[in-house]
């Protein structure tokens, strides 16, 4: 193997002893990406070109089954931003995507800490908890959900009404607001466990040191918690912060589900479902493929922020 | 064979994907013929017709209705004969439910589209159609306890529960609620059928919902194909699906329905259902639930005459394509 066979000395020093080598080619690392670069290429650029292609050309159902596409330039990015419908879906995307982000993380990292201080049997079992809520499959679980708020059989209605409270019949789709709300439940559910599970493992490599020398400076736990447990885990969260701010974007599967069983389907999209429908529902591919680029964009610029700054954190 | 929904396109368009036989909804017929999805034959198909059921009428004091004014009164006393029950309906109509509430419009002379030398017109705006959702709107306020935006599955659940005086659905619902497992035997025993009655007495246009047995253009093996769909409109398949209650798809072969009153409601249903628009962007109203919205935005407390302007500007856009 090529690599450097000298033990390795410090950081600073390293830099020195690769330059000497330089000289010596290096083609097995590059050997070894080629397959992974390849299935990335196929299953991820293949589709991204194409769908770059086709927001530019007039693509529907007829040229899916074989009539030639015309390339028509701009017009469908200019037929979107003429469009409000579509910028009331990204304004309601990007609301949702805030609102889910800021509780998923606020309660996921609330949980991460309550599970440093709980005994060791009670944390298993919230983890066991957490575990079932995160691998139950999406559409079983959003089933079970549904159910739960059924209009006429749901045992949300049932509860408050045995309790004398007026929700018998009440639908809790019908209302954009109350279906954001409902939609939040569900996907802030299918979240917390994730950002638990991560958050917790940085926090057990926070250093005892750190806490113990604060506590010794007389900080109060509050200050401890943001001065220094929150800045040790700050690279961790800063990569679930975007993560979670990506899926709840583009999130698909419980809007979907829950516009299958009730509420304003034009009130209640958002962008991830909007795509859907101007591509396999109406079969307007091209401005899909708009609209999904659009989207990128917009994701790509949320995440530019924290992507260039954990970068500078990696060099620093 | 091969069920489509929405993602149709994807398989049909693949030569080693395609199904060689598919059956679409009558709704999605003519979008995907348009676009040649769809080898050349000229086959028959499948059709179920609307029926309504009725237990119940004696309790409330009311008879068979013979027009459609009379039909959604008594809808309307039907639920006002039991005013402590918030779960009962006279008529169920779920909001979503617009293939059986379109029949209103289609009854009072009005329409989803028309097509005038080759353009389509969304009409649902026109005084006739209006009429119709008037009457939708007034089924959805006094006779229904259905959820204003729920969807027309399952209308046995609430049925079976004796909550439920009428109901408008395919025939082979019956099948279904005569089942032992799913429906209750026992309470079809007070249950008939009657079609709906349309103006002047006569059965009301209703949606000719059914299915279309289709061979994929891009079948590898058409020959198969062909003689999969003889069989299937062979005597002896269609028999099996009238005694399940389903209409045949050869007139010679309705007689296989039976003469009891769920078959002379079929039969009457049937000979006066419509289409929706034939259009090629059709299936693109459908995709958007344009429909859909219409009816749960009137059924949630929307003005019908607005809520008509939004569904017509979206058709008209739709259709134009």
């Amino acid at each position: 193997m090529s690599t450097v066979s000298e033990p390795r000395g410090p950081a600073t020093q390293a830099p020195r002893a690769v330059a000497a080598r330089r000289p010596r080619r290096r083609s097995l690392p590059y050997a070894l990406l080629v397959p992974a670069a390849a299935a990335m290429a196929v299953a991820m650029d293949y589709p991204l070109v194409r769908q770059l292609v086709m927001s530019f050309q007039r693509f529907g159902l007829a040229q899916r089954f074989g009539a030639p596409a015309s390339f028509v330039g701009l017009d469908n990015y200019r037929d979107l931003v003429t469009d409000p419908a579509l910028w009331s879906v990204v304004g309601r995307s990007v609301a949702f995507c805030l609102v889910d982000v800021t509780l998923t993380m606020g309660i996921g990292v609330g949980v991460a800490l309550l599970m440093t201080q709980l005994a060791a049997a009670v944390r298993v079992a919230v983890q066991v908890a957490l575990l079932l809520a995160w691998a139950m499959p999406v559409l079983a679980a959003l089933t079970v959900w549904q159910w739960m708020f059924d209009t006429r059989y749901g045992v949300v209605n049932h509860v408050p009404t045995g309790l004398g409270l007026p929700f018998s019949g009440h639908s809790w789709l019908i209302e954009p607001l109350s279906f954001y709300a409902v939609a939040t439940v569900v996907v802030v559910w299918m979240s917390v466990p994730f950002v638990a599970f991560t958050t917790y493992a940085g926090l057990t490599q926070v250093p005892e040191e750190s806490i113990e020398a604060a506590t010794l400076d007389d900080a109060g736990a509050w200050a401890r918690m943001c001065w220094v447990v929150l800045p040790a885990v700050a690279p961790v969260l800063a990569v679930i912060v975007l993560l979670q701010v990506v899926w709840d974007l583009r999130v698909f599967t419980q809007v979907y589900v829950l516009q299958g069983a009730g509420g304003i389907t034009s009130r209640t999209d958002l962008l991830g479902t909007y795509v859907y429908r101007l591509g396999i529902g109406e079969g307007n591919f091209g401005a899909s493929a708009a609209v999904a680029m659009f989207l990128l964009l917009l994701t790509m610029g949320l995440a530019l922020g924290y992507v260039r700054s954990m970068v500078r954190q990696e060099d620093g | 064979m091969d069920r489509p929904g929405r993602e149709a396109a994807t398989s049909l368009s693949s030569a080693s994907e395609s199904p060689d036989v598919v059956e679409v909804g009558n709704t999605q017929a003519s979008t995907f013929t348009a676009v040649g999805a769809f080898a050349d034959v000229t086959e028959d198909l499948p059709r179920w017709g609307g029926d309504d059921l009725l237990p119940g009428f004696a309790a409330a004091g009311v008879s068979e209705p013979r027009t459609l004014d009379e039909f959604v009164d008594t809808a309307v006393r039907l639920e006002a004969s039991k005013p402590d029950d918030p779960a009962f309906s006279g008529f169920y109509l779920p909001g979503k439910d617009w293939r059986n509430a379109v029949a209103l419009v289609w009854a009072n002379g009005g329409d989803i589209a028309t097509d005038k030398g080759g353009r389509w017109t969304a009409q649902l705006s026109s005084p006739q159609s209006q009429k119709g959702l008037e009457q939708a709107r007034t089924l959805f306020e006094k006779a229904s306890a259905a959820g204003k935006d729920a969807d027309e599955t399952d209308p046995q659940v609430a049925f079976c529960k004796n909550e439920v005086a009428m109901v408008s659905a395919p025939g082979w619902l019956k099948g279904v609620m005569d089942d032992p497992e799913k429906g209750c035997p026992d309470v079809m025993k007070n249950v008939g059928a009657f079609a709906l009655p349309g103006e002047g007495g006569e059965p009301a246009p209703v949606l000719l919902g059914g299915s279309d047995v289709a061979i994929s253009a891009k079948s590898q093996n058409p020959g198969l194909a062909r003689s999969l769909v003889k069989i299937m409109t062979g005597e002896e398949y269609q028999t099996m699906l009238g005694e399940a209650g389903l209409t045949p798809a050869r007139s010679l072969l309705s007689s296989l329905l039976g003469d009891d009153e769920y078959a002379k409601a079929a039969i009457a249903a049937a000979s006066n259902a419509k289409l929706p628009p034939s259009a090629a962007g059709w299936a693109a109203v459908e995709g958007s639930s344009t429909m859909e919205d219409l009816y749960v935005g009137i059924a949630s407390g929307g003005d019908p005459a607005a809520e008509a302007k939004k569904a017509d500007a979206a058709i008209d856009t739709a259709l134009a394509k």
